[in-house]
């Protein structure tokens, strides 16, 4: 992806100390970020204390990919005067797949990701990760979450009765 | 038996299986050559040819190894014994009545002394009796009909040396058989009311099972092929008074019926045979149905008989003697074997115990994060994301975050005090204890349903309005109802909201007559509203659509009827024009109102599964019904009376109509739908389950609401 020199670029670092450099179009995809740049627009270098190396560099790659497919859309739009709409589908189908197959992760990487997507609110990611999340919960009994998502039951057998109680019938299949 | 049929062939042409469990076996008579086997637990058909002295003959009964043959043409009768092939001759018969229609009973083996065969033949007021050695069929008038009208028409069955007659939904004539055979008639009569007067056909088997007399009611939806509701009464004696007596359950042995006739059989005798169900055969428009009444969840499950050009007419169950005479095999243990444990396969993520664990964990998550889960989840997700762990139980309101859709409610047998749900989407099915008071009632049927709210009656006069979810239920006065049938019910907002109003909608059967009665909350009685429009109006049977105001009610031909409450006015719009010329036989197709995005649908489904279903979108410029091709991002649930449209909570369930049924499996149901992309059934019609007592509902949670 080539980009013109006289794009700004920011510096992004991660809680162990690693620097990213990202153009500052990637970087307003961060809501966060985005406002900070917006206080100051001067600020070219932005600790984030609450992300890790490994998981910045997954959101960095996520809004990259998708500034990238906004810049291609745009551009088709400016070339044929206005965009077909089976290519726009195809696009965001395509769009849609990357984001499947980004989301093939551990379920340790996946809670680090919307935590990271919320606290630098990328709303694409945050729902996207939480889509994930929700899809791993379906159809399943509260201890086949736990096992899933690496849980310890800290309920006490009266208050996960309690709990219980209220609904029996949601928790027949589940045992 | 079918050693006879296929004659010296010898028992190689025998269908396999024959024997090991129930067959239905047809003989043509003059139409063919050949006689069929259907095995219904399996779905095959088999034909076999006929030896010459059997052909055109046909099988009027069965008793132990003895065949009662005809010949269609010649009207020569005779026992055929399938282990000896003796043959053993009746007088032959006279002219009329049709014998070919008629029920036929046997007291005992042909080659005992006190033999006697009975004949009641449909739409007569005699019967016709005689025995091996005699020369001639006796008839024998039953007095009965002289004081009342109507004729023979129900099926009959000798039991402890009486022979019982269905002469009518309540009456059974029970006649002593020896003194017949001397043309003298010694009948007692019971005469018992109508549990619940049902304004659709009915159809009685009667069955004897371990020394018991049963009969089995089939109510069917105008014609006789859309069935809603079956009983099963068993015959008692109390206060030197004999009665039938609904029962709920025939334990370990399952009923088979065809034609009049039914028999019994202890359900482990035979692989494949469920327990406390009825099995019986049905021609619809689709065609041969085999349907099976599992009287335990009062589901009513079909599968399609395998093609037959002859019908389903005079089909008998074979059970042949081998089977009858076998004691307890180990042959079914292997069904037990199957209901194995379930292994746990569904566990998504990384299960490597070892793995370094850096990052945080999920019952960490701040507990507004936990809530953004809850709107992607069903409520039964929800709820069960609670009870994970601590942390996640903190999670507030998630009842009223989760998603909901219609699940199919539903009431299984009685004992169990219960009502099922089905989750169409997730395919679970939730079993909710309920209210004893409630469902011990008998001959409930759910009307309507609103917010969670279920609209239900009980026999012909109580209705009364449920959430099953907070057991709050709210009793009405009874139905003002005359002599004429309930339709249809409808209530504006929800029970607990100041301006809720029940509106109840009754149609004179000729559709020259409409009462509607209004009902609020403290009043004593409904509120009456008589109206006698100059054009009739035929009601569907789904409940009335409260748009824009007005109650719009859907006529069979496709004609809207409109209540205004305001004005307290009925009229018969003339337009839209009706989409039948001619009032659609009643029974023949379900139709639906409902509002879609602002605009009135109707939806008609024909009982015949290949049709498509035809969805229509009132133009309310033009005032005319347009074809509906695509149901955009909605999904819509009908069942008999009840329809609800959703926008669809994922794209995949778009476009689809979800049906009261649902597809059987071992462990697992799935909802079946009509897809408007590809006009089929999914996921397929190979076994249909359908509870006969059901609604569509939202579950709603939430006391007060």
């Amino acid at each position: 992806m080539a980009r013109s020199s006289t794009e700004n670029m920011i510096t992004l670092m991660s809680s162990d100390g690693e620097e990213f450099m990202v153009t500052e179009k990637v970087a307003r995809e961060c809501t966060t970020i985005r406002n900070m740049l917006e206080d100051d627009c001067v600020i070219t270098n932005i600790p984030l204390p609450n992300v890790t190396s490994d998981i910045l560099s997954m959101v960095i790659e996520y809004c990259m990919e998708h500034v990238a497919a906004a810049e291609k859309a745009a551009a088709e739009t400016a070339e044929k005067g206005s965009s077909s709409a089976p290519a726009a589908a195809k696009a965001n189908k395509d769009l849609e797949e990357w984001d499947k197959a980004f989301m093939n992760v551990d379920v340790y990487t996946l809670c680090d990701l919307i935590l990271a997507a919320n606290y630098l609110n990328v709303s694409g990611l945050l729902d996207l990760t939480i889509q994930t999340a929700a899809n791993l919960i379906k159809g399943k009994s509260p201890e086949q979450i736990r096992k899933t998502f690496h849980i310890q039951n800290d309920l006490s057998l009266e208050e996960e009765e309690k709990i219980r109680s209220q609904t029996p019938w949601a928790f027949e299949k589940s045992e | 038996m079918a050693a006879v049929m296929v004659g010296h062939r010898g028992e190689d042409s025998l269908p396999h299986g024959f024997g090991s469990r129930p067959w239905l076996f047809q003989m043509h008579g003059s139409k063919k050559s050949t006689c069929t086997f259907f095995d219904p637990i399996n779905n095959s058909l088999e034909e076999r040819v006929l030896p010459e002295f059997l052909q055109g003959k046909a099988c009027l009964g069965f008793y132990q190894d003895w065949l009662l043959l005809a010949d269609e043409q010649t009207r020569e009768c005779f026992f055929l014994s399938i282990t000896s092939f003796s043959k053993i001759y009746l007088p032959s018969f006279p002219e009329s009545p049709d014998f070919l229609k008629a029920i036929v009973s046997i007291t005992s083996p042909p080659n005992t002394s006190n033999c006697i065969v009975i004949l009641v033949c449909s739409s007569k007021t005699f019967l016709l009796v005689s025995s091996p050695g005699r020369k001639m069929w006796k008839k024998v008038p039953l007095k009965y009909f002289k004081q009342n009208t109507g004729s023979l028409r129900g099926p009959s069955i000798i039991y402890n040396e009486q022979l019982f007659v269905m002469a009518s939904m309540s009456v059974t004539l029970v006649i002593d058989v020896a003194p017949l055979i001397r043309g003298c008639v010694k009948m007692t009569v019971i005469d018992q009311l109508k549990p619940c007067p049902v304004p659709y056909s009915w159809h009685t088997f009667l069955v004897e099972c371990a020394g018991d007399l049963f009969s089995v009611l089939v109510h069917s939806y105008g014609s006789r092929q859309l069935i809603i509701h079956i009983e099963v009464r068993r015959l008692e004696l109390s206060c030197n008074e004999i009665h039938w007596r609904r029962v709920q359950d025939i334990g370990d042995h399952a009923f088979f019926l065809a034609g009049s006739s039914g028999k019994s059989l202890p359900a482990n005798k035979a692989r494949g045979v469920q327990r406390n169900c009825i099995y019986f055969p049905a021609n619809n428009s689709d065609g041969a149905r085999l349907y099976n009444f599992c009287l335990d969840d009062q589901v009513l499950n079909f599968t399609f008989l395998p093609e037959n050009n002859g019908g389903l007419n005079r089909l008998q169950w074979a059970f042949p003697m081998k089977m009858m005479q076998t004691v307890e095999e180990d042959i079914f243990n292997s069904s037990d074997v199957m209901r194995s444990e379930m292994t746990d396969s569904t566990v998504i993520g990384n299960e490597d115990e070892n793995e370094v664990v850096s990052s945080r964990q999920w019952d960490e998550l701040p507990i507004e994060l936990v809530e953004l889960l809850f709107p992607r989840l069903s409520l039964v997700d929800c709820l069960r994301l609670s009870s994970v762990c601590k942390g996640w139980s903190q999670a507030s309101n998630f009842t009223r975050k989760g998603r909901v859709w219609p699940w199919l409610m539903h009431l299984p047998n009685l004992k169990y005090q219960s009502w099922k749900f089905f989750d169409p989407f997730c395919c679970e099915e939730y079993t909710l204890k309920s209210n004893a008071v409630v469902v011990a009632r008998d001959h409930l049927a759910l009307r309507f349903s609103k917010n969670g709210w279920v609209v239900i009656t009980e026999g012909n006069k109580k209705v009364f309005i449920l959430n099953p979810f907070t057991a709050e239920v709210i009793n009405l006065p009874p139905l003002p109802l005359k002599d004429y049938f309930f339709d249809s019910i409808s209530f504006t907002s929800v029970p607990t909201s100041p301006d809720f109003v029940v509106y109840g909608f009754f149609f004179q059967i000729c559709g020259e007559f409409v009462e509607i009665s209004t009902w609020c909350p403290g009043e004593e009685e409904w509120t009456v509203l008589e109206f006698q429009p100059s054009i009739p109006f035929f009601p569907s049977s789904n409940s009335p659509v409260l748009f824009q105001g007005e109650f719009y009610c859907l006529g069979r031909k496709g004609e809207l009827g409109v209540f205004n409450p305001e004005l307290e006015t009925w009229n018969v719009l003339s337009k839209p024009e009706p989409i039948y010329s001619t009032e659609p036989r009643y029974g023949n197709e379900y139709c639906h109102l409902l509002e879609l995005n602002g605009d009135l649908i109707s939806v008609f489904r024909t009982d015949d599964t290949k049709q498509p279903i035809r969805v229509l979108k009132l133009d309310r410029s033009e005032m005319k019904w347009e074809k509906l091709e695509h149901l955009r991002g909605m999904t819509l649930f009908v069942d008999r009376r009840n329809s609800i449209a959703i926008r669809s909570p994922e794209k995949k369930y778009a476009n689809r109509i979800y049906v009261p049924w649902f597809e059987g499996g071992m462990d697992s149901k799935k909802g079946i739908f009509y897809s408007m992309e590809n006009n089929s059934y999914h996921p397929s019609l190979h076994r249909v389950e359908e509870p006969l007592t059901c609604v569509w509902m939202e579950p709603n949670l939430h006391l007060h609401s």
